[in-house]
């Protein structure tokens, strides 16, 4: 299987589409969006009708292309998801994998893309960040981490997380005219630069402690445990710092609230879901079984991810600053299921910690971008909504707005029968299980912390008083915003009340990688 | 294609059609106008009970020993946690089969009733959610194959309950008499929680095959603790000592509910629940003779405060409590079929009784107090010859209904005489003859007070008395049809029947290990016809008894209650034994003292004051401190991840070298 044969080129068709996808619709952009700003920005005699009706074709019609490219990318999943003969085969020399663990992991971070792009329909024209390059970069990202999820060595693995890095540095700065997004996006690519040297570094010392950059092979005795270890070491800093781990968290509170909300959610989702699954393959494959040694260290990870992230999401004022505590927090659950399949979780059993993961990231995708398209509806201008105590009083004036604010925030909260209480429930239990009560201990007391700062939104929508009488006046419409906050409260009321098929499916996922 | 699969394929119709009503009728029925909101409410029961029939159908069809498996249909994977693993499945075995057929048909009719009844009501649209919604958590109770889900349906309809009795809930009284009913059955369900529970630790399933097989092989003192907590949830649902209290305030609600939760249907649910449990029941003889017990005591002693009701309603509900006290009685002495039959003959008759009093209080006015009633059978009729054949079915005279599923109760109480403990069974059949005698006493008072003897209401309220119009009437007549005929299905060997609904229930109930000693067919024989005998004179007294004293002797009763001795008796019965006085004393008011203790002391002081406070302040603190480190500057953050780096570094360093 190492040529260029059809199987191979069928093997990574969703990605295939989703390049073609970025292309297409920036030269859509060529053809239909940049005529009319270029003849204005030139100062050439032009007519403002003119201008206003081609940006607003451009607006819908671009999301519209990414939309489609990305249905095209699930139809090829699905084909390949049902093809039996691929599940687990490699391609391109072993540097590519197809299983159902990858394509469950791809279909949720497709999933993130596809909200992305329906909710953008207004908000980007709104935001004044309707460019090609939006559109063309969230689809570029997309590919990225559908690499990093079917990567089966060290070099995808690199090739994977710089693709969707530089895409995401560059949607935090994607509003050029504020200050605070080019600032973010600077500092963002500043510390994931560093960190990648340090995760190539890692990956360097793995080569030339095992003689492999394959998973799978890497598991040999090492010959040197000096640049074994080191190299473990520096891969997990690495991959802590894309997942936003503490202490490795610093750029997501800033890199969140800066950049438009819709790519917030994006990155949160997309970013996190992507580098979870590859670090979840990288340990499985390679790692795991010297785990006994430093599963110290995710452990304690975990603990501080969690701590941190609830503790210092408790004393923001700014909701988006606030959701990337809240998003930390998450990472710090979901490390809790990484943890527990280590050391002595390891002979207990891998499956229930692993589909719980898978669960997690499902149901984390959608709260996470319901949240996060709430901040995006009551905007206005080229600003998100973001202060958290002009959330008062608008039970009464968008009564299904806030319910579905206050189901994202139950949900995050982890109260049932949102998803969210299902998926911790699952991390929590998988931990118990394999014999790490402290750290389900420690997630749940994180998790009551949590409560406070989900629930202090709901109080101030159901029992405060607005502020003033038009706050929550918003002038376009918003179609696609009210799909995205359909689709992601009525998923989180699915698998909070039904959650048996999905997590059948995890399982079915996860046995195969094992 | 063939019937069984056919119904297997539709099965999830039963519940589903009732919801679709209450979600149409919930969510638009004010916009509806009054026959669309009726034909959706009544839609949905009618298309349960149509794919009820056909499950019967196809039901009988398969051979009786495979019957037991019944036709299995899973719908959803629900919960897959570890060992557990709940499927929203439903059954439809011989017990479900003939549950879903006194649900859905009962539940149909009583609908249909309803039109009548309710049809000036303003809040018709909601009354048909609610009743709609009640028919599909009954109908997943009946259909669930596993613990879980017959918990989610038992639940459900204490919600309905609740909703329907506090329907007029402007009435301060009747909301609160809803309150009462869900608090009561709160405390039943926390044992059938429990109970829950304990099954799965214990057998590792919770689905009923599951529990069936596992049943044998626990130890005796967790069976027998299985099957108590069970017991405590079915007396709160089905209303027996020491949990009955609710029953009788619950007559705030509409009639028809009455008739269809307070009577025909959620009642039973205790003596269903028990039937499905079977298994854990029948390996526990302790816990039987419980069962038996309280259902005995609960027959005579609500039977007694029957006999002083003077509200028409109460006096049916007291006789309900007693009825169910009768069904617990044969569940209790292993007669399950015998309770099962009790149970659908008790629905025909209590819910034609309970209809017809809802057309006497439709006919008052509103009016229901006996008292104030007298001299009404010739301006209603229907009602009344109805209300005569509820009657004679009750009291237990043959050939109506109630004769013969009360009869074989009270035979297979005196068959166990010959096993052990034949005192206590001894007793259980004189105390079941006794209420038997009591019943049909109260019933002819009932009947002799409203429909006999000189008017006592005003002339306004007599001018108004007339027949109830067609739609309620033709449910009264089919419901005395029923009750008429309904008995036939277990006639018993003797009497040259064939005992259908015991063959037909057999397969479903577990046996014990030991099977007792089996006495001759001779002595048994005679025994059974002395039985025969003895319970139906015991009814004629009562009848006899009862329009002697309330029709020619009418000096009598008041005689009685003037004197001194029968004075004292009669307050206290009257007052149902101040049993809701002494609970009000010895639990209410202690909690309430206790709680408020508590919130003062503990709550606020100790975990507001001192937990709650302290551990947010040093929240918020934290909070702060954290907030410090992101200052913004981006060495700083380098600076952090270089330390975690170092430190990291450290660790795998430190593990190398040891």
């Amino acid at each position: 299987m190492n040529g260029f044969d059809f199987a191979s080129i069928m093997a990574i068709s969703p990605e295939i589409a989703l390049l073609l996808t970025a292309i297409a619709v920036i030269t859509a952009d060529i053809c239909i969006g940049k005529a009319g700003r270029k003849c204005c920005t030139a100062g050439a005699a032009c007519k403002p009708e003119e201008t206003a009706s081609s940006t607003e074709i451009s607006s819908i019609v671009m999301p519209f292309i990414c939309m489609t490219g990305i249905a095209i990318s699930w139809y090829f999943m699905y084909n390949l998801w049902n093809l039996h003969a691929v599940n687990g085969a490699k391609y391109f020399s072993n540097a590519i994998v197809v299983d159902k663990f990858g394509l469950i992991a791809g279909f949720v971070v497709t999933v993130a893309a596809f909200l992305t792009a329906l909710s953008s329909t207004g908000y980007a024209k709104r935001m004044k960040i309707d460019f090609g390059e939006y559109y063309g970069l969230i689809m570029l990202a997309s590919a990225g981490m559908m690499f990093l999820i079917k990567g089966n060595n060290l070099i995808m693995l690199f090739l994977g997380i710089e693709l969707t890095s530089l895409s995401v540095y560059a949607l935090t700065a994607i509003s050029k005219h504020r200050e605070e997004s080019t600032e973010a996006a600077m500092k963002y690519f500043i510390l994931g630069a560093f960190s990648s040297a340090i995760l190539l570094f890692g990956m360097a010392f793995m080569y030339g402690a095992t003689g492999s950059i394959e998973f799978g092979q890497m598991n040999a005795v090492p010959t040197n445990r000096f640049l074994y270890f080191i190299g473990i070491g520096m891969m997990l800093l690495g991959l802590a710092f894309k997942i936003g781990a503490v202490p490795f968290h610093m750029w997501a509170p800033d890199a969140y609230q800066a950049a438009p909300s819709a790519i917030s959610s994006f990155m949160a989702v997309g970013v996190k879901t992507a580098s979870f699954a590859a670090l979840l393959r990288l340990l499985f494959t390679s790692l795991i079984h010297t785990s006994h040694m430093w599963y110290q260290v995710p452990w304690m990870l975990a603990v501080l991810t969690v701590l941190l992230g609830n503790l210092t999401a408790i004393s923001q004022t700014n909701i988006k600053r606030m959701l990337a505590y809240s998003s930390i927090a998450h990472t710090g659950y979901i490390l809790i299921g990484v943890t527990a399949c280590m050391g002595v979780g390891y002979s207990t059993g891998l499956t229930a910690p692993m589909s719980s993961i898978l669960f997690y990231l499902a149901v984390y995708a959608l709260m996470n971008i319901g949240a996060f398209a709430i901040t995006m509806h009551l905007g206005r201008e080229d600003k998100d909504f973001d202060e958290i105590s002009g959330y008062a009083g608008l039970a009464h004036k968008k009564p299904l707005l806030a319910l579905a604010m206050a189901i994202f925030m139950f949900s995050l909260a982890g109260i049932p029968p949102m998803g969210g209480f299902m998926a911790k429930f699952y991390i929590f239990r998988s931990a118990i299980q394999n014999g790490y009560i402290w750290l389900a201990i420690i997630g749940i007391i994180g998790s009551i912390i949590s409560v406070y700062y989900y629930l202090r939104i709901v109080v101030l929508m159901y029992m405060k008083p607005a502020q003033t009488e038009e706050q929550f006046e918003s002038d376009q419409s918003q179609w696609g915003l009210h799909f995205t906050l359909f689709a992601t409260a009525a998923g989180l009321l699915i698998l909070g009340l039904l959650p048996g098929d999905f997590v059948q499916y995890a399982i079915v996922a996860v046995k195969e990688l094992l | 294609m063939e019937l069984k699969e056919l119904v297997t394929r539709f099965i999830w119709l039963i519940p589903a059609a009732p919801l679709a009503g209450f979600i149409i009728n919930g969510l638009w029925g004010r916009r509806f106008s009054k026959n669309f909101v009726t034909l959706i409410g009544c839609l949905g029961p009618f298309i349960a009970l149509l794919v009820s029939i056909a499950g019967f159908r196809a039901l009988s069809m398969i051979a009786p020993a495979e019957r037991a498996d019944g036709i299995v249909y899973t719908l959803y994977n629900w919960i897959s946690a570890g060992s557990l693993h709940v499927d929203i499945q439903f059954i439809i075995d011989p017990l479900s089969s003939i549950m879903l057929l006194v649900v859905t048909g009962v539940g149909f009719l009583i609908h249909l009733y309803s039109i009548g009844y309710m049809g000036h009501d303003k809040g018709y649209s909601r009354y048909f959610a609610f009743l709609n919604l009640f028919m599909f958590a009954m109908l997943i109770l009946v259909l669930a194959n596993n613990l879980l889900m017959m918990f989610i349906g038992w639940e459900g309809v204490g919600l309905c309950s609740y909703l329907l009795i506090g329907f007029w809930f402007e009435d301060n009284e009747k909301a609160s008499a809803g309150k009462k009913a869900f608090i009561v059955n709160r405390i039943g369900d926390f044992g059938f929680i429990l109970a829950i529970f304990l099954i799965f630790t214990s057998c590792g399933t919770l689905t009923f095959s599951g529990i069936s097989e596992q049943a044998k092989t626990l130890a005796p003192g967790v069976l027998t603790a299985i099957a108590i907590l069970l017991f405590v949830g079915a007396t709160g649902k089905s209303a027996q000592i020491p949990l009955y209290v609710w029953l009788p305030d619950a007559m705030a609600g509409p009639t028809p509910v009455s008739a269809l939760i307070h009577a025909a249907t959620m009642v039973t649910a205790g003596v269903y629940m028990v039937g499905r449990m079977s298994a854990i029941y029948v390996n526990s003889p302790e816990a039987l003779i419980i069962v038996s017990i309280i259902g005995g005591l609960t027959a005579l002693y609500a039977a007694t405060i029957g006999l002083v009701q003077n509200d028409i309603k109460k006096v049916l509900a007291y006789s309900t409590i007693s009825q169910l006290g009768y069904m617990f009685l044969g569940m209790g002495v292993m007669a399950f079929s015998a309770g099962i039959f009790h149970l659908v003959t008790h629905a025909f008759f209590k819910a034609l009784l309970f209809l017809c009093a809802g057309s006497v209080i439709h006919a008052m006015s509103g009016e229901q107090d006996m008292r104030k009633m007298g001299g009404l059978w010739r301006k209603i009729p229907v009602t009344f010859a109805c209300f005569v054949i509820g009657a004679i079915a009750i009291a237990g005279v043959p050939p109506f209904a109630g004769f013969f599923s009360k009869d074989e109760i009270l035979w297979k109480t005196l068959e166990r005489y010959e096993t052990t403990h034949a005192g206590l069974y001894a007793v259980l059949w004189v105390i079941g003859l006794l209420s038997a005698l009591m019943t049909a006493f109260y019933m002819f008072r009932l009947i002799a007070m409203t429909f006999f003897g000189a008017p006592r209401a005003n002339e306004e309220i007599m001018h108004h008395v007339h027949e109830s119009p067609f739609s309620m009437t033709s449910v009264l007549v089919t419901l005395a049809i029923l009750s008429l005929i309904g008995g036939f299905i277990g006639v018993p060997h003797l009497l040259g029947g064939h005992n259908w609904i015991e063959g037909y229930l057999e397969p479903v109930w577990a046996h014990p290990e030991s099977a007792g000693a089996v006495t001759t067919e001779a002595a048994n024989h005679s025994m059974e016809i002395i039985n025969i005998i003895v319970s139906v004179l015991a009814g004629l007294a009562g009848i006899l008894g009862a329009l002697l004293i309330y029709t020619k002797f009418t000096a009598l009763p008041a005689k009685l209650t003037e004197s001194n001795s029968g004075k004292f008796v009669h307050r206290i019965v009257y007052n149902k034994y101040y049993i809701d006085e002494i609970y009000n004393a010895l639990v209410i008011q202690p909690i309430k003292y206790l709680s408020a203790l508590l919130w003062l002391i503990f709550d606020m002081a100790i975990i507001d004051g001192g937990l709650v406070d302290l551990s947010a302040t040093l929240i918020a603190v934290f909070s702060q401190l954290s907030r410090r480190i992101q200052n913004g500057i981006v060495n700083n953050y380098a600076m952090l991840i270089f330390i975690g780096a170092i430190l990291m570094l450290c660790f795998f360093v430190a593990q190398m070298a040891a």
